[in-house]
């Protein structure tokens, strides 16, 4: 194996006639590390892989894998661990040759005589649970089981890069739990660097080292999973991340005697001092849009000293976890509980709002203010 | 709405028995999921109540009228597919109409129900929009109006969710939940997906190869799941089953297993001791019915275990950890290899690789199966 390099993307751009794909796209990922593009669909996480495995052709900017220019080359030449999210697999060949293929390919990076291959292709399908259906033929296979064989084909090469779109989407949760670990070793071991794609914004944080959400053509923030959690760099980033995602409310700042004021809807929720910190606010008021994580908030009974009062509007208990949702004021909120009493629609109750951490957004921007 | 039972129900599909002798029961104004891995059951056991399908044997009720000779159409039923099966020339308006114009209802009867309809659905502003510009949860949510607007004593809920995506999906899924608590439908659930099952439903009937493994409320079913197949199937990350052999040592009960010593609490040890066939057994717990104790404290702490951090992953507002055992003491279990357990961790920051750390399983929440039967060995029934 040779050690890996590092894959960068300078000022890339990409336009579909007047439509621009991507807006100068600046990535790096180093070898051995998994970089999660992330976003909604048609964001341009699939387009990024098609460019840099040279399906496709920046407008501009220069694709660079160590000291060489990637774009120049031919996409054999790249020697690329593509996996599509289309799976597109040879419906004429058995599972195993399916796998198989790249590595008999005469392109291929590595000579491997037919023993290797047949080691290989056992390791990854032991890897993916599905050691037993080697003879299958496609048609036979579920969609998941398909997916699988797909990430095997990527997975059993020897590449200068992974490109993986949507690997594990299909896959019930258990196997998604499963193949995220394992996965995610395998390839920091490789010693080559990864680019997974998801519009799953919990998967990008569970499976990535740095993390890169992307909309609309253009990266919003990258920054190490944690980070993009704690410190969303926009609106847009919070309304991604998060299970449920962070609650987004529109409102004023305002100062009330030495106190940092956040109103909204007849709402009032006096921030800590160390948000006030954070905030200028510019001749006695600022528009804001300010966010609490649903843990940041809990839901108490009517008969409760404090809180604001609100109304069940649905109760989700899912085993481990709760989610209450309330109308307060003109707005829906969720909270996250680990110990609610079940509720039921209609039933008042008080919300107390006990964060450090409120996030704060300028309100015509959707930038943090930090 | 009415009550469904299902007495000594089969389904077979020439020698293959799809559903096996099903006792079951939907109280009114209750939302029933049927749960399981596909080819368990659960679409021929929402087919048989539709009438879609015959009733092999047994009977079902709607309160106390036997239905399975009855034609669907006797049976006033409403069904919601997972695709909507809308008609996409028409608009919302005309396409919750429907089955009321199919019966001739009178003008203005009919306007009132399906305004109100589209009233308790929210869509009063996309009456008169054409079914092709509507988003997939806005189509769902046309035809649970056209499945309402019919006043039926049942609605069937077939997989609703499993076209949406992400956003639309979390919406429509409380959305859904809402209007059934509020508007007292009696309703079933069939999916194949435990979190919709789950944060849906009053009770959750679990479902393999045709037959009923569990049926209850959710949080039981989760805490105190039935045997082994419900154990693994339900909860994610899974739930930790470890094969152990018990072993008296100093007036304490261990459980030896994966490169685990566990010292078990006095009640569970002697609740172990009636009920345990055999001194082996297969432990289980949840990975988040754990608590971090500090690592000073005592290893023979009951229910505890003590590993070193193999892996961490994060899931947003909490971690997701793997420990392996720490092989320290010289008892020597003849239980073969090493296992990792999987604990859940609430809070932002992970614990470092290669960390020890002591956990304890919280109370009562330790579930020891039976290794030959797969039942749990605590289950009262």
């Amino acid at each position: 194996m040779t050690p890996g390099e590092e894959l960068k993307l300078r000022s890339v751009e990409r336009r579909y006639g007047d439509a621009v794909a991507l807006e100068s796209l600046d990535l790096d990922v180093a070898p051995g590390q998994i970089l999660a593009l992330t976003g909604p669909s048609g964001a341009g996480k699939t387009t990024t892989c098609r460019l840099i495995s040279g399906i496709e052709a920046p407008d501009e900017g220069e694709i660079w894998l160590g000291t060489r220019r990637l774009d120049e080359l031919s996409p054999q030449a790249r020697h690329i661990s593509y996996m599509f999210e289309s799976y597109a697999l040879y419906p004429q060949l058995s599972v195993r040759d399916n796998i198989a293929f790249p590595l008999r390919a005469p392109g291929h990076r590595m000579c491997y005589d037919e023993r290797t291959i047949a080691a290989r292709v056992d390791e990854v399908l032991e890897l993916v649970e599905m050691a037993d259906l080697g003879q299958r033929m496609p048609a036979a296979l579920s969609g998941g089981q398909k997916q699988r064989v797909a990430l095997c084909r990527a997975l059993v090469q020897d590449p200068t890069a992974y490109l993986l779109d949507e690997p594990i989407s299909h896959l019930d949760a258990k196997l998604r739990h499963k193949l995220r670990g394992a996965i995610r070793r395998r390839l920091r071991d490789s010693g080559v660097p990864t680019l997974w794609c998801t519009p799953d914004g919990l998967e990008a944080l569970s499976v990535a080292d740095r993390v890169a959400v992307l909309i609309g053509g253009r990266v919003e923030q990258v920054d190490m999973p944690m980070r993009v959690y704690l410190t969303p760099a926009s609106v847009k980033v919070a309304r991604l991340l998060g299970d449920p995602p962070t609650n987004l409310l529109e409102g004023e700042l305002m100062h009330q005697s030495d106190q940092l004021v956040f109103r909204c809807n007849g709402l009032s929720i006096d921030l800590p001092h160390a948000v006030a910190r954070r905030v200028e606010t510019v001749a006695g008021s600022r528009k804001v849009v300010l966010g609490v994580r649903p843990t940041e908030l809990s839901v108490a009974p009517a008969s409760a000293a404090v809180g604001a009062a609100a109304e069940v509007y649905t109760f989700e208990p899912f085993g481990k976890y709760t989610i209450t949702t309330v109308q307060l004021g003109g707005s829906l909120i969720k909270s996250k509980s680990f110990d609610q009493t079940p509720l039921r629609p209609g039933d008042h109750v008080r919300v107390r709002f006990q964060s450090s951490s409120f996030l704060l957004f300028d309100l015509q921007t959707g930038k943090a203010l930090r | 709405m009415a009550t469904i039972r299902f007495e000594r129900v089969w389904k077979r599909y020439g020698q293959v028995e799809a559903v096996r002798d099903l006792n079951l029961t939907c109280d009114d104004g209750e939302m029933l999921a049927l749960l399981g891995p596909s080819g368990c059951g659960k679409t021929s056991t929402l087919k048989m109540v539709a009438g879609i399908e015959e009733v092999s044997e047994g009977e079902i009720f709607f309160d106390e009228r036997p239905v399975s000779r009855l034609a669907p159409a006797e049976r006033n039923i409403a069904m919601v597919f997972e695709d909507y099966a809308l008609y996409p020339h028409l608009s919302v308006f005309e396409n919750i109409a429907f089955p009321l114009r199919i019966r001739r209802l009178p003008g203005a009867e009919l306007e009132r129900r399906v305004a109100a309809a589209i009233a308790l659905l929210g869509l009063e502003a996309l009456r008169d929009e054409s079914i092709r510009r509507l988003s997939g949860g806005a189509q769902q949510r046309v035809s649970i109006g056209r499945a309402l607007v019919r006043d039926p004593e049942l609605i069937l809920f077939d997989e609703p969710l499993s076209h949406l995506d992400g956003d639309q999906k979390i919406q429509l899924r409380a959305e859904i939940k809402r209007l059934q608590q509020t508007a007292g439908l009696t309703a079933v659930l069939v999916t194949h997906d435990q979190t919709e099952a789950i944060a849906m439903s009053d009770r959750v009937a679990v479902m393999s190869q045709g037959v009923l493994q569990q049926c209850d409320a959710p949080q039981q079913l989760y805490d105190h799941p039935r045997n082994l197949f419900v154990a693994d199937f339900i909860g994610e990350p899974p739930m930790n089953l470890i094969p152990v052999t018990l072993r008296e040592a100093e007036g304490t009960t261990f459980a030896d297993g994966g490169g685990w010593h566990v010292a078990l609490d006095l009640d569970a040890a002697s609740r172990l001791r009636r009920v345990a066939r055999s001194d082996r057994i297969i432990l289980g717990f949840r990975p988040e019915h754990v608590e971090p104790i500090d690592v000073s404290a005592s290893e023979k702490l009951p229910n505890s275990l003590a590993g070193r951090v193999a892996w961490t992953e994060m899931r947003g507002d909490s971690h997701v950890v793997a420990l392996a055992p720490i092989q320290s003491r010289a008892s020597g279990s003849a239980d073969g290899g090493e296992q990792q357990v999987t604990i859940e961790v609430p809070g932002t920051s992970p614990p470092e690789i290669g960390e020890p750390i002591l956990v304890r399983v919280r109370h009562d929440l330790l579930n020891p199966f039976d290794a030959e039967t797969g039942m749990n060995l605590f289950r009262r029934t």
